[in-house]
């Protein structure tokens, strides 16, 4: 089975829809929707995609809009399009430069945004950064190096921009335009716009612009 | 069940560990999702960790993190089956599992001359069970069958093994770690293991 010469392609470009299954390469480039697992060497969802299982993937590419009832786990991922996931990624580096929400948790090594997204369980990397573009939220952040900035360009959404998180954990941060209500870290540095109500570092703490902290302690 | 707890910020302190680790260690399995124990405090959340077992886990992890990988080591510790197949002989040369608990293996099956690890789980289970005096060869034979019967339906879930003990009757069964489990007043609990933990010291075992 792992032998990936002799799985079968799964091609679907116009309206279709397949079962799922065990595939080497699976493009779709029109409507289609899968009714079961997937699990695949690449997969490349290009139109609208909607997946009712899991998928299992070396690369995952979603340059459209993709529906995953389930969870991914994969190398890498990256999202161009508007993906909603139902449960949790699993993978080594996932980027994003488009919509992602996901229901459960988001566990990579690498996690690097520059769009929106949701996370409504624990999103947890040793590089986290995130690229604010649209207000997004997190329930959990937790990483050894967490990086939140908001983008530069054009200044029409820059209000909106913002990130709403529970609790940020990490060695290094540094964080703009972010609502968290925990910052726990060893180096914590908060840029413009944050707003904080506990923070907690063991190391250092600075404060940059008109960054707002309620409680801050040094452990 | 009652147990002691530890705050996350109480275990970074104490062992010295960053959150960038404690994160990666969660995140290759090294530590299970179970351990982490969601309370709310008066700052919100707070995740706490049962304070032995994870203590624990942090020396081990510490101590092996040079010679082996974060995925050799996660394989070390999932519940999960691992390829590990002895015979009976080199398990007694290398004192993983007494002469006792061997007899039990012998009467049910008869020259077995390489054991799987699902047998070698059951027989360093009861092996455990026997040493600790609480229980009778005919239990320990009891046990041994359901453990070695069931034990595959709980691949890659933690559970443990009861035995109880009602007017002199013994019965065992295995049941998944979570949920709790009431008896009426005759019945006493002989044993209660963790197969997670047995899996975990039998596979350090052969390191």
């Amino acid at each position: 089975m792992d032998d990936y010469a002799v799985r079968p392609n799964l091609d679907v470009s116009g309206v279709g829809s397949a079962s799922g299954g065990v595939y080497q390469n699976v493009t779709i480039q029109g409507v289609s929707k899968i009714h079961h697992d997937i699990d695949c060497l690449r997969c490349d969802l290009e139109g609208v995609a909607e997946i009712l299982g899991h998928v299992r993937a070396q690369v995952l590419s979603v340059q459209g809009k993709a529906k995953i009832q389930g969870d991914v786990v994969a190398n890498e991922v990256v999202v161009e399009g508007v993906t909603r996931i139902s449960g949790g990624v699993f993978a080594e580096s996932l980027s994003l430069t488009g919509v992602l929400c996901v229901g459960g948790s988001c566990e990579t090594e690498r996690f690097e945004a520059h769009g929106m997204f949701v996370i409504e369980g624990l999103l947890s990397a040793d590089e986290i950064l995130l690229r604010l573009e649209r207000s997004s939220r997190v329930k959990e952040i937790g990483g050894a190096q967490i990086r939140v900035v908001r983008s530069k360009g054009s200044r029409f959404f820059q209000r909106v921009r913002r990130l709403t998180a529970e609790v940020i954990e990490g060695d290094d941060i540094y964080l703009e335009y972010t609502k968290a209500n925990v910052v726990r870290g060893k180096r914590v540095t908060l840029g413009p716009g944050t707003e904080v109500n506990l923070l907690e570092y063991s190391s250092d703490f600075e404060k940059i612009g008109d960054a707002f902290v309620e409680r801050h302690k040094k452990l | 069940m009652e147990q002691d707890l530890m705050s996350k910020k109480e275990l970074l302190e104490l062992t010295g560990i960053s959150y960038g680790q404690l994160y990666r260690w969660k995140r290759k399995k090294l530590i299970p999702e179970e351990w982490f124990i969601r309370k709310s405090t008066f700052t919100g959340q707070e995740t706490f960790f049962p304070r032995e077992r994870m203590l624990q886990r942090i020396a081990q992890i510490q101590s092996m993190k040079d010679d082996l990988s974060l995925d050799e080591m996660a394989r070390m510790f999932s519940p999960g089956p691992s390829d590990i197949s002895l015979s009976p002989e080199q398990l007694l040369a290398q004192n993983i599992v007494t002469k006792s608990a061997l007899d039990v293996l012998f009467e049910q099956h008869p020259g077995v001359e390489i054991l799987k690890f699902e047998q070698l789980l059951s027989l360093y289970v009861v092996d455990v069970a026997l040493r600790t005096g609480d229980i009778h060869l005919d239990d320990a034979a009891m046990m041994f069958k359901t453990m070695e019967q069931n034990v595959e339906r709980f691949e890659n879930v933690s559970c443990r093994l009861l035995v109880i003990r009602k007017l002199g009757v013994s019965s065992c069964f295995l049941c998944s770690t979570a949920g709790d489990l009431y008896f009426d007043a005759d019945t006493k609990i002989v044993m209660e293991l963790d197969l997670a933990k047995c899996i975990e010291e039998l596979k350090l075992r052969f390191m």
